[in-house]
């Protein structure tokens, strides 16, 4: 439990005052001629309970004074302001990711399952940011839009296929697709991971000039090439390491090679760790109020008191 | 209380008691008091001017020329009035203070003391004497009195009787008729005090009370504070048990009192705070008196 004003608990220091002016400043006592007669009456439970009314008004105003300092219990889960980072991930969804060369001796893997693989401990470990997805081959489909909410995205991410968009790599689109998607937003860092195993080879925007457009909006593109082989004098299935090396130092990010699983997982960790020490992050913790059972608490000891001081143990004069 | 306030309760007092003084009990405060008529003092020779019915023939006949018997005023007696005006006094349930009734009989008894024309004097006490006025005559010294009585601020509070009992012994060489008005509410042993006093002079107890001081009403928690000890207390009064007690003790000290006084030889006149006394010191004076005709 935490005080939003503690300061206002030395109000409690109040206290003797209030009580001051409660019992000590009442009017005076009765006259009555001979004290020792008095001495010799029996003493009822109403009179030893006498010190219990200044006992109790003592307690409701500490209650009361603690509720004023306002209590409060900070919630387990703290949130990180939404508007730290925006992180679109480009995914490449064309047939070639069908390619099974992120396979390990123990089971088949394609490219496209590692990068899902992959991207769902990336999207784990980035909880609190904004995530979108954009799967791409011929032509761009926004899969989900930045949110939030990260369950259904990673819905949205298990139901991609390889080759659900046509048989093409349209990078230059895709790019400007997720730039697109981040315009509009004001997250302190703008972030496109672009994870692809071909070379741009349809659409109708070029890859350097969505990069120069991603970087007048200060948005940085990461790019992943995801192929075991290499890349060079493949045909069209190989990825273009230098488009996409250059997409990236044009936007101020970075190019990585993944060539197996773990040097993906390796990847997207290396990414999250860099956009993870540029971000600054605004936490603020949302708090359950707990001054409610106080202020009942003081309402009832100083009502008790006020009704006891009333009937039974009221005292004149 | 104001000197405006004061002569005002005084002008009161003598209106509301000058009934009881003249036609109530005049005839027996005289009775009581005055019973033994004149008294022979000396035989001097007759000079001019000299009632001649007092000449006394016998003793002029054998001196060969006229003397005349001389009575001393018997009836000239003196009365002292000892008021007690400690803490304890100032209680009252109603709206007479035990101080007022104490005052207002003092000065019924001054003013009857007056009207048969005998001497009156105050001692005003506390546990100490705080203020007195030697006996005198005639009306304006009585309405002294009286001022003095219901004006007095006593300045302690604490209640002593022997003080003030040796203090009468102390000034008055005469024999004096003593009304000592208290609520003996005192710790002190009172019994040499009294009985030397007692000897000396006709001396009265005027017993005061509140009916609060004997019984209750449940009216819950009360704190009392004794004026004369400053000590504060807090008493039920709801609890049954508390006002029967109170009652008891009461009811024991005042019987214990009654007969301690007794036993010395005093007289004793119960007197209640808010009630009428007229009839209480009636009963007195005819008691008195069958008992001086006895």
């Amino acid at each position: 439990m935490t005080f939003c004003y503690p300061w206002l608990l030395l109000v409690a220091l109040l206290i003797p005052a209030v009580l001051w002016l409660r019992y000590a400043r009442r009017r005076p006592p009765l006259n009555f001629s001979d004290g020792a007669r008095l001495a010799l009456l029996p003493r009822t439970w109403a009179v030893r309970l006498q010190p219990a009314l200044p006992a109790l008004f003592a307690l409701g105003l500490l209650c009361l004074a603690v509720a004023l300092a306002r209590p409060q219990k900070g919630l387990e889960e703290s949130r990180v302001r939404t508007e730290a980072v925006d992180i679109v991930l480009l995914v490449d969804v064309s047939p070639s990711m069908s390619i099974p060369d992120f396979s390990t001796p123990l089971r088949t893997l394609n490219r496209l399952d590692a990068a899902k693989t992959v991207l769902e401990k990336f999207i784990a470990s980035r909880a609190h940011d904004r995530l979108g997805m954009i799967g791409f081959s011929a032509f761009p489909y926004t899969l989900c839009p930045l949110t939030l909410d990260h369950g259904w995205l990673l819905d949205r991410m298990r139901n991609m296929r390889p080759g659900m968009l046509g048989d093409a790599t349209g990078i230059g689109d895709a790019m400007a697709s997720a730039v697109n998607r981040l315009r509009e937003s004001k997250a302190k860092s703008k972030v496109v991971v672009l994870l692809t195993d071909g070379q741009n080879n349809c659409g109708l925007m070029q890859p350097d000039i969505a990069a120069q457009a991603a970087k007048a909006l200060g948005i940085k593109i990461y790019t992943v090439g995801a192929s075991s082989r290499t890349a060079r004098g493949v045909g069209d299935d190989a990825v273009d390491e230098a488009a996409l090396k250059r997409i990236a130092s044009t936007t101020g990010a970075a190019y990585f090679r993944a060539a197996n699983l773990d040097r993906m997982q390796d990847v997207y960790e290396q990414i999250d760790k860099l956009e993870r020490t540029e971000i600054q992050i605004d936490h603020f913790t949302r708090f359950r109020e707990l001054a409610g059972p106080w202020l009942l608490a003081a309402l009832l000891l100083l009502a008790l008191e006020q009704a006891l001081a009333l009937t039974r143990l009221g005292r004149q004069p | 209380m104001t000197p405006r306030e004061i002569i005002k309760k005084v002008r009161q007092i003598e209106i509301r008691t000058r009934h009881l003084v003249n036609d109530v009990f005049a005839g027996e405060y005289h009775s009581v008091f005055k019973g033994r008529g004149m008294e022979f003092q000396e035989v001097r020779e007759y000079e001019p001017g000299d009632d001649i019915r007092a000449i006394d023939w016998n003793v002029t006949a054998r001196m060969g020329h006229p003397f005349i018997k001389k009575f001393s005023e018997e009836r000239e007696l003196t009365v002292m009035l000892l008021v007690d005006i400690s803490g304890s006094n100032q209680f009252g349930s109603g709206t007479q203070l035990k101080q007022d009734l104490a005052a207002e009989l003092a000065a019924v008894l001054a003013f009857a003391a007056i009207r048969n024309n005998d001497r009156v004097g105050l001692v005003l006490f506390s546990d100490e004497v705080e203020h007195y006025l030697p006996p005198k005559k005639g009306s304006s010294h009585v309405l002294r009195v009286v001022r003095d009585v219901l004006g007095f601020k006593a300045k302690r509070q604490g209640t002593a009787l022997a003080p003030a009992l040796d203090f009468l012994n102390h000034t008055t060489t005469r024999k004096t008729v003593t009304f000592l008005i208290s609520d003996f509410i005192t710790g002190e042993d009172l019994k040499a005090a009294l009985r030397v006093s007692a000897a000396r002079h006709d001396l009265v107890a005027v017993v005061t009370a509140d009916p609060r001081e004997r019984v209750w009403p449940a009216a819950g928690l009360v704190e009392w504070r004794d004026p004369e000890t400053g000590a504060g207390q807090v008493c039920d009064t709801s609890d049954p048990r508390v006002r029967e007690a109170l009652t008891q003790h009461f009811d024991r000290q005042r019987t214990g009192l009654k007969q301690r006084l007794a036993r010395t030889g005093l007289d004793v006149v119960e007197v209640w705070a808010g009630q009428p006394y007229d009839r209480e010191l009636v009963r007195f004076f005819k008691a008195r008196e069958r008992r001086l005709r006895t």
